[in-house]
C-alpha cells in the first residue's frame, strides 16, 4: 500500500490511520479528543485533513480513517488551517473559561472565540473520560447524556455513582481540565459527577491510600503473583515490607 | 544472549550515584549538571535504601508476568516481545494509577511530575539497543551493579533470575 | 394511606418489576434489543423509572450508564411520571405566525406548569412541539389522540374541561 503524506512517499504493510502514519513520519496533526490509550472517536473534528484519492477531495478526520491505497494526503493546507480555526473556536465557546484548552488551542493561533458562550460549561464533549471509563477501565461510571447542543457527560441521574472505582482517569485524560479530584480525610471527591467514594487506610501506617472500591476491583484481577496482603498497604509499606523480607533472605544466604 | 543487571550488595556502599546517574538519563539534558536546574526535576527510578545494616537497591524486577502489565486498562504497560524490558508507553497511559496503587507488589512505580503518566525503570532501552549500559550501571563507582549475559552466573544465581524474592536483585533483559 | 408503588421500596420491588420481567421474556436480552425494550416499558409504566432502567441493563448485561444515556438520548422516553393527558401544542412556523405562542401561555396559566412539565395531579403533560402537520389549522395542539386547531386562547379553558372529567 502506497500513500502520500504532505509530498512525502510512505509504503504501508498493515492498515492504520492517517494520524497514526503521520505522526510515524514526524508530521503532527492537531487533535483533542484523540488518545493512544483510548478507541477513535472523531468528535473534536481538529485533526481534519485533505484526501485526494481516484481524483476525487474530500476532508476526514484522520484519527478515523485509514489509510487506502493512492491516497494522497494534506495535513496544513490554507483550507485546512482556516477550518482548524473555526473548529477551534467552536469547542472555545463549549468551554470559555478553560485555561487548558486555551493552551492546547494557542498552538491554532485561536485565544477567544467569535460564538455565544454556552453556560455554565468547562467540557467540550470529547468523550475522552466516557471511552476510558467504559472501555478501559471497565467501570462505566459515566456517560454523554442528552443530546445535540445540550449533551453532557454525567452520571445516570446526577447522583453519586455507585459504580465509579476512583481511579481518576477521567479528570486525567480530560482536555479542559473540568473534572477535578479531592482527596479529603477518609474521601475522594469528583465533584463534577457528584461522586464520592470512601477510601481505604494502609493496614500498615493507616495513611489513606485508594478507594475501597478499586481495591476490591483489583482483588479480583488474575494476577501471576501478588501477595494478598500487600493489596491493603500503601506504596512506601509494600516496599518497606519487601525490602525487609529481602534483607531477611539475604542475611539468611549469609 | 539474555543479560541481567547483577547487582553486588556487598560492594555498595550506599552512595546513591546510581539515583543521580538514573535522573539524569531520564532527564531533558542528559547532563548532571543542567539537570538539577530542570523544571520539573528529573526523577531517578532505582533508590537505595539501607535497611537491616544492608544497602537495599530497588527498582523494576521487569517481573515475568508483571502484575503492573496484567492491571493496566490500555496496555499502556509491557514488552516489546517476551525477552525484552517491561516498559511504559507515555502515550497509552491514562494515569489511572491503578498500577502504582495496587499493581506493583513491590512499590516501585511512581507518578511522572511532570504529565501525571506512569514512570519507572525502562532499563536504558536506548542504551540497551546500542550494546551500552544502562546508566545506574555504568555511573556505578564500585561496579555494584553490572550488566552480565546470563551465562556468566553461576548455576545456581541463573536459577534465581525472575524468582519472586531473590538473594541478589536481577533484571532480565535480552540484548539484539 | 397511599404506599408506594414505585418499586425504590425493596418489598414492592418484585410485585413492580413483575411486568418488566415478562416483557424482556420476549427478547434474546442482548445489547441490540434495548431500545424496543425501553419503549414496551415505558408502554407499561408509562414511563422509564430508575428501577425499571436498572433492572433492564441488568438483563441485557449492558452498563446503567449506557441505558440512561440512551434514554436521555430520545425524546420519546421520559424519566418522569406523564400526565393521563398529553397537550402537544404547536410553534411552528404557520402556528408561530397566527399566535401559537400565546395558546401556549395560556395553556400554562390554565395548568399551572411550565412547558415541558406534568401536573402535580398528573392529569396533564404540556409539551411544544415544531410543527404537527396540520399548518391549515393553525394555531394548533393534540391532546393525546384528538387535534384541536383554528384555536383561540379563549377557548383553552373549555377544551381543558373535556379532559378533566371522567
Amino acid at each position: 500500500m502506497k500513500v502520500i503524506i504532505d509530498g512525502k512517499d510512505v509504503e504501508l504493510q498493515e492498515q492504520k490511520t492517517i494520524l497514526k502514519v503521520a505522526e510515524e513520519i514526524g508530521i503532527e496533526i492537531p487533535t483533542l479528543c484523540h488518545h493512544d490509550g483510548l478507541s477513535s472517536y472523531g468528535s473534536c473534528r481538529l485533526c481534519i485533513v485533505e484526501i485526494t484519492n481516484n481524483g476525487n477531495t474530500e476532508i476526514d478526520t484522520a484519527c478515523t480513517r485509514s489509510v487506502e491505497d493512492g491516497m494522497e494526503i494534506k495535513t496544513a493546507t490554507e483550507r485546512l488551517t482556516e477550518e482548524r480555526k473555526l473548529i477551534a473556536e467552536l469547542l472555545l465557546a463549549q468551554a470559555p473559561e478553560s485555561e487548558k484548552l486555551k493552551a492546547s488551542l494557542s498552538k491554532l493561533g485561536v485565544q477567544e472565540s467569535r460564538f455565544e458562550a454556552r453556560e455554565d460549561s468547562d467540557c467540550i464533549v470529547c468523550g475522552r473520560c466516557v471511552r476510558a471509563c467504559k472501555e478501559e477501565v471497565g467501570a462505566g461510571a459515566i456517560t454523554f447524556v442528552g443530546r445535540g447542543y445540550k449533551t453532557k457527560v454525567d452520571t445516570p441521574f446526577s447522583i453519586n455513582s455507585d459504580v465509579c472505582i476512583g481511579c481518576t482517569a477521567c479528570a486525567e485524560v480530560c482536555p479542559t481540565g473540568a473534572i477535578t479530584v479531592e482527596d479529603e480525610e477518609a474521601m475522594r471527591y469528583i465533584r463534577y459527577f457528584n461522586t464520592e467514594l470512601e477510601l481505604a487506610e494502609c493496614a500498615e501506617c493507616g495513611k489513606y491510600i485508594n478507594p475501597k472500591r478499586m481495591i476490591e476491583k483489583l482483588k479480583k484481577e488474575d494476577f501471576a503473583y501478588y501477595p494478598e496482603e500487600n493489596f491493603e498497604l500503601c506504596e512506601a509499606c509494600r516496599r518497606n515490607k519487601e525490602m525487609n523480607k529481602f534483607a531477611d533472605k539475604f542475611l539468611e544466604a549469609k | 544472549m539474555r543479560k541481567i543487571i547483577h547487582v553486588d550488595l556487598d560492594t555498595c556502599m550506599g552512595c546513591h550515584t546510581c539515583e543521580l546517574e538514573c535522573a539524569t538519563a531520564h532527564s531533558k539534558s542528559k547532563d548532571l549538571l543542567t539537570a538539577i536546574q530542570e523544571n520539573p526535576l528529573p526523577q531517578h527510578r532505582i533508590r537505595v535504601e539501607s535497611v537491616k545494616g544492608i544497602n537495599i537497591l530497588w527498582q523494576c524486577r521487569h517481573c515475568e508476568d508483571a502484575p503492573c502489565e496484567t492491571i493496566c486498562p490500555t496496555n499502556a504497560i509491557g514488552r516489546a516481545n517476551p525477552e525484552s524490558p517491561v516498559v511504559v508507553d507515555d502515550n497509552k497511559c491514562l494515569s489511572c494509577k491503578m498500577c502504582i496503587q495496587v499493581g506493583c507488589p513491590f512499590g516501585v512505580l511512581k507518578e511522572d511530575n511532570a504529565d501525571g503518566v506512569v514512570t519507572k525503570c525502562d532499563f536504558c532501552i536506548e542504551n540497551l539497543e546500542e550494546g551500552a549500559e544502562p546508566a545506574c550501571a555504568s555511573g556505578c563507582p564500585t561496579k555494584a551493579l553490572k550488566l552480565v549475559s546470563l551465562d556468566e552466573l553461576p548455576e545456581d544465581k541463573q536459577e534465581e533470575v525472575g524468582k519472586e524474592i531473590p538473594t541478589v536483585v536481577y533484571k532480565k533483559v535480552s540484548l539484539p | 394511606m397511599t404506599t408506594c408503588q414505585c418499586g425504590d421500596l425493596e418489598e414492592n420491588k418484585e410485585k413492580y418489576l413483575a411486568p418488566l420481567k415478562e416483557i424482556l421474556e420476549n427478547y434474546d436480552q442482548k445489547e441490540e434489543d434495548l431500545i424496543p425494550v425501553l419503549q414496551d416499558a415505558q408502554e407499561e409504566y408509562g414511563y422509564l423509572p430508575k428501577v425499571v432502567l436498572r433492572e433492564i441493563a441488568d438483563s441485557l448485561d449492558i452498563f446503567f450508564s449506557d441505558v440512561y444515556g440512551v434514554t436521555t438520548f430520545y425524546s420519546q422516553f421520559h424519566l418522569e411520571p406523564r400526565g393521563e393527558n398529553v397537550i402537544k401544542v404547536c410553534l411552528g412556523t404557520a402556528c408561530h405566525v397566527r399566535g401559537g405562542a400565546r395558546i401556549l401561555e395560556r395553556l400554562q396559566d390554565e395548568l399551572g406548569i411550565a412547558d415541558g412539565e406534568t401536573t402535580e395531579d398528573l392529569k396533564f403533560t404540556l409539551e411544544s412541539v415544531a410543527c404537527i402537520g396540520a399548518c391549515g389549522l393553525a394555531p394548533v395542539m393534540m391532546i393525546n389522540d384528538d387535534t384541536h386547531g383554528l384555536l383561540t386562547p379563549g377557548e383553552v379553558p373549555k377544551i381543558l374541561d373535556q379532559y378533566n372529567q371522567g
